[in-house]
């Protein structure tokens, strides 16, 4: 039926086939074509993991179709597995007001409102605008900010999912023309406002975001966002060029609820942290700072040290002599990236996929989280090719432009930004410290010992949330069974004692404070209590002390009279290091396929204790 | 020229109704094919208009209901095809 995937066996091959085609030539049509056949095939039969799928709801006052073409095509090409629903032309209120609409049937991980300004406001807004009173504008605003929040709310207390809402573009045009802004509140600050009004009613809210369109849009140019024909003839509001980006930006928000997030950024020396070769101009003779060239490389240096600063792990892999490039970053005086800024250095002569692959065992950070930056073609293709799990950034040919190319990679974005995700990077260098401790000394236990562990175990609350859901959406390796739940989720949990209990656990040592590092999730279920969830942070996988939390899961069933404690395993392809957990700590399997292992612990024959080397508050 | 117009709307046909390329003659009808919703009819036309530079009236608009009407409508506007 379809040209391009005539004679394709498998759904599978259709699918990969019609994607293939619009990676080849990303145009409108194309993306168009791709989402109307998509629709037609049986997917239903692809075996799809769960940390692919995302449900995404549209919900606007205009027609929504060809942004969510882009926004299923690009989500498909990231490797999700997009549900989209559309809801009815203009007819978001219905859908989020009334309680059994197809919007709260269809469950959706994430709902995206997108309303315009005009459709909000009275047809004779804009002629009558000059003449409005400053108080007129006000009630104007209230009313707008009041229906948005009535919505809001009902779908934020009737749906678990991450609810996206548009800010307004504010004009080019107004009435007033050079004198907006001497007006008592002119139609440019009109909007401004009201975009402000939303950003404070949801400043606080871990469920509804405001999407910046006005920001993306003066990004786009504002005079290319909208497509009046399109708009005229049927209540197309986007243009074309203004689509991709709206939607680019919606599926930020969508890796990072799916915990594709990228946590590293692995940084070549030569012509990235400085210009000029070390080698041959020696380290009077590299460009950092002085000189145009050499400003560009220290705004660079700064943009990596905002980046380190807000929690993204910086490390070095670069072909040089070791101790030429360390002395540079230890002491040339222009220097903004100290050693103390990397988690770790990989300066040497081997080959840079196997320093990728050290950086990721060193740092247990999966390659999947990392991106490289080099400004060698070549490096970045060998790359590329042995690890396409790893970001390649296409760092531009010029210095004065790397500051923008980094920028607009938007895999760094995570939901929330816990005080422990600002200070990691500087946790992830005490850990360089203590592993050099831990080579000097002689046995685990001995070097475990030597740390002087301190840990707190405490029940989640208000404070230790967000970081809770930080770990809980991205912590993959030491993780039991990779159930990922949004900040609504976990507070629903945690209101709800009597069938749920969470635990938060910090760790402290002489290096310094880790703050929360392991969670887990009680679900009641006498005579048992089931782990539902049990991870701890890669920074401290090895230290032993996830034991100590387990211990205090053991002891507080023991307390609360449970027989049993159930452990579930669910292997997710990375989480291979976990497999073995409650066996060591003496659990009996009682169930095993592929999908799921279940282990049991007799409270009254058994128990867990905490290892020495740790201290309990 | 002719041949080139005839093509580029051939694709564009085949992609915005979801045929065939071979699927796509002049009696192919808005009536009957799925995709030509008033969605597909609206995507169409912007994009055979970008295609030729043309921008069509409402009322030429809303009487294309073949693929025939389309190509007759186009040579009103001067595109040779």
């Amino acid at each position: 039926m379809v040209p391009s995937v005539k004679g394709s066996a498998t759904p599978e091959s259709q699918l990969n086939n019609i994607l293939r085609m619009v990676r080849r030539d990303p145009t409108y049509v194309n993306y168009w074509n791709a989402y109307k056949q998509i629709q037609s095939l049986d997917l239903k039969t692809l075996p799809i993991a769960d940390e692919k799928r995302i449900g995404i709801a549209l919900l606007s006052s205009f027609t929504i179709e060809p942004l969510a073409a882009y926004l299923d095509i690009g989500a498909r090409l990231i490797d999700l597995s997009p549900e989209i629903y559309v809801g009815p032309f203009n007819q978001y209120s219905q859908e989020i007001l009334s309680d059994n609409s197809t919007l709260y049937r269809t469950d959706p991980d994430m709902i995206i409102l997108a309303v315009h300004a005009e459709s909000l406001l009275d047809r004779n807004f804009l002629p009558s605008f000059v003449g409005l009173s400053a108080s007129e504008k006000t009630t104007n605003q209230t009313e707008i900010i009041d229906h948005f929040s009535v919505l809001l709310s009902k779908l934020a207390a009737k749906s678990r999912a991450l609810i996206l809402v548009n800010n307004f573009i504010v004009p080019q045009f107004s009435p007033l023309g050079i004198l907006d802004n001497k007006a008592d509140m002119g139609l440019r600050e009109f909007i401004q406002r009201l975009n402000r009004m939303l950003a404070d009613l949801y400043r606080t809210s871990r469920q509804v975001y405001v999407v910046d369109l006005e920001r993306l849009a003066s990004g786009h140019g504002k005079g290319r966002c909208l497509d009046p024909k399109m708009y005229y003839r049927g209540a197309c509001l986007f243009s074309e060029s203004f689509l991709p980006v709206v939607a680019e930006e919606y599926l930020v928000y969508a890796k990072a609820l799916k915990g594709l997030v990228r946590k590293c950024i692995v940084l070549d020396l030569d012509n990235v942290l400085w210009g000029g070769i070390l080698g041959e101009d020696g380290p009077a003779g590299i460009k950092l700072g002085g000189d145009p060239t050499g400003n560009a490389y220290l705004d660079f240096q700064r943009l990596l040290l905002s980046y380190c600063n807000r929690g993204i792990i910086l490390a070095i892999n670069s072909k040089n002599n070791y101790d030429e490039a360390i002395s540079v970053i230890r002491e040339h005086p222009s220097v903004i990236l100290r050693e103390n800024h990397f988690a770790s250095l990989k300066i040497n002569w081997e080959d840079k996929v196997e320093n990728m692959i050290a950086i990721s065992n060193e740092l247990d950070i999966g390659l999947d989280s990392m991106v490289f930056v080099d400004d060698s073609v070549q490096e970045r293709e060998r790359v590329r090719r042995a690890l396409p799990q790893v970001l390649v950034v296409d760092l531009p040919a010029s210095p004065f432009e790397y500051c923008q190319s980094l920028q607009a990679v938007g895999d760094f974005n995570a939901l929330v930004l816990s005080d422990e995700d600002k200070a990691r990077g500087e946790m992830y260098y005490a850990r360089g410290k203590r592993r050099q401790l831990m080579r000097t000394a002689g046995s685990l236990e001995e070097f475990l010992v030597s740390l002087d562990m301190v840990v707190e175990i405490k029940n989640a609350d208000r404070f230790s949330i967000p970081r809770i859901t930080s770990l809980v959406s991205r912590t993959n390796q030491f993780n039991l069974t990779t159930r990922r739940y949004g900040q609504s989720e976990i507070e629903e949990m945690n209101n709800s004692r009597e069938k749920f209990l969470i635990y938060a656990l910090s760790v402290t040592d002489r290096f310094g404070d880790e703050g929360i590092v392991g969670v887990a999730v009680v679900r009641k279920e006498e005579p048992a209590w089931v782990i539902d969830s049990f991870l701890m942070s890669c920074r401290v996988i090895g230290r032993k002390i996830e034991t100590a939390l387990l211990a205090r899961l053991v002891e507080d069933a023991q307390k609360s009279g449970v027989s049993y404690l159930i452990g579930e395993y669910i292997p997710s392809g990375k989480n291979e290091p976990a497999r073995s957990f409650y066996e060591i700590h003496g659990f009996t399997m009682i169930q095993e396929d592929k999908r799921l292992v279940r282990w049991r612990l007799d409270l009254k024959t058994s128990t867990v204790k905490t290892p020495g080397w740790v201290k309990t508050k | 020229m002719t041949r080139l117009a005839d093509s580029k709307l051939r694709n564009t046909l085949a992609k915005v109704l979801l045929l065939d390329e071979a699927e796509i003659t002049d009696e192919l009808a808005r009536n009957g094919t799925e995709a030509w919703d008033s969605l597909g009819h609206l995507m169409l036309i912007s994009e055979v208009e970008s295609t030729f530079q043309v921008t069509l009236s409402d009322d030429d608009i809303l009487a294309i209901k073949t693929v025939g009407d389309l190509k007759k409508t186009l040579r009103k506007y001067g595109v040779d095809i």
